[in-house]
This record gives C-alpha cells, structure tokens and sequence, in this order.
C-alpha cells in the first residue's frame, strides 16, 4: 500500500519503530449461526474481525486527521475490493466495513491512531480443517 | 562551582563509560505521513535500560540517556518530535529533562523508548 512503511502481525510495534505504520491483531473469530440439523460443528457461520490499527506522526505541515483519513480511505477500499478475500469469504459470506475510532494520541510517543473495523463473514467447514 | 566546571566533569564521565548515540530531527510529508530526517548530530551518551523489560525479544524498551551539552553542541535541546538512535535502533524520546546550573545548560537527561 503506497505510504505505509512497515506492516506487522500479532506483534507490539513495526522494527524500528517506523511511521507510518499498520499493525494488524488476528482479533476475534466467534460463531454467529449454523443449520440445526449439524451437532458437532461440521458447519456454521464465522465472524473474523481482525485489529487493525494504523500509526502515523504528525507535526510540522502534517495534519494527523488528514494522514489517518487517507489510510483509513486505503486499507477499507483495499479489503472490500480484493479479490482473493471476497473468494475466501464464499457466496455465503460478506466483508463488512463496521467503521473506525480514532484514539487519542500516544502520551509517550505523540503518535496519533486510528483502529479500523472489519468484519469478515465465512463458512466454517470442519472437513476443511482436516 | 561554575557550569563550566559541571559540563567537563560530565563529558569527562560520559567518555569514561558512555557510548555514541544519534539524535535524528525528523520532518513528516503532510501527504503520506512518511519520516524524513532534516538534522542530525552524533554524540556521547550515556545509556542505561530500566524498568520492565518485554519478554519477547525485539519489543520496546525503556531507556536513560544522559547528555551533555558539549555533545549536543548547535543541535540544541532535543525535543520529543526528534529520534534517538541508540545502538542503530531508532528510540522515541518520551521525556526531556534539562539541568541548568547558574542560567546555563550543563546536562540532559532523556527518557527514551525504542
């Protein structure tokens, strides 16, 4: 994505504490419903909403709602657009845009955040685990 | 007692066990966010960890950085915007405690975290 310099999975921050910065959390995956015919899970309906929060610095000429608003404008496209994650969310699925929060800026770093809300639908099947 | 006399013993101190560190004042691009560095000026240090250390290797530590201002020299007083490289690694400066002594500036002492 053009602008970001790091991007990290499940860690606390990017090497060297580059800016700006998305740092994704695999988050919460929990059931939301399945046929009643099926006992042990062989199927059902997952929710996955991943924690994705973006980091940038500001100062000078930079305004920090500008910076946050472009990233926000990117990565929400870019989910709700890629081909591969609509394939991977099935017919039955959906990607959900459930929107953002813009948190208040670090005390220690003066680094200002923003946490986007995405929620991905999916058919949980259990031979597909095998 | 006079600064002059506080800054050569820092200096002094800080020869004796410090390290070179450098101080990085950076500039934002309004439009990407991206980070620039504008000036910059490598010098002494003293550094010291402390507090609670990350178990997992590689995560952000805590760290004291005491400087003098024969080191610092036309780079003046380091402001919480400016990066510290420290060993290579960038560290954010999250504190910024300058001693004066009879109205001149005789040392710095810095909380970092990188």
């Amino acid at each position: 994505m053009s602008g970001i310099s790091a991007v990290v999975r499940n860690a606390l921050d990017v090497p060297g504490n580059a800016r700006p910065a998305v740092i994704i959390q695999d988050g919460i995956e929990a059931m939301i419903d399945q046929p009643e015919n099926v006992r042990h899970s062989e199927l059902q309906r997952m929710e996955l909403s991943p924690g994705i929060t973006v980091y940038v610095r500001a100062g000078g000429a930079a305004d920090a709602g500008v910076l946050l608003s472009r990233y926000r404008t990117a990565i929400v496209s870019a989910a709700l657009n890629d081909g591969t994650l609509r394939d991977v969310t099935g017919t039955n699925g959906r990607i959900r845009y459930e929107g953002c929060a813009v948190l208040p800026p670090d005390a220690e770093a003066k680094e200002h955040r923003l946490d986007i809300t995405l929620v991905f639908t999916y058919a949980f099947r259990l031979d597909e685990l095998l | 007692m006079t600064p002059g006399t506080l800054i050569e013993r820092l200096d002094a101190a800080i020869a004796g066990y410090g390290q070179s560190v450098t101080l990085q004042r950076t500039a934002v691009d309004p439009t990407t966010g991206g980070i620039t560095v504008a000036e910059a000026v490598t010098c002494p240090a003293a550094v010291r960890n402390f507090g609670p250390q990350s178990l997992e290797p590689g995560e952000a530590k805590e760290i004291k950085v005491v400087l003098s201002p024969t080191g610092v020299g036309s780079f003046g007083l380091p402001s919480r915007d400016d990066v510290i490289l420290i060993d290579g690694n960038p560290s954010n400066i999250t504190e910024i405690d300058p001693l004066t002594y009879g109205g001149a500036l005789v040392r710095i002492n810095l909380l970092c975290r990188g």
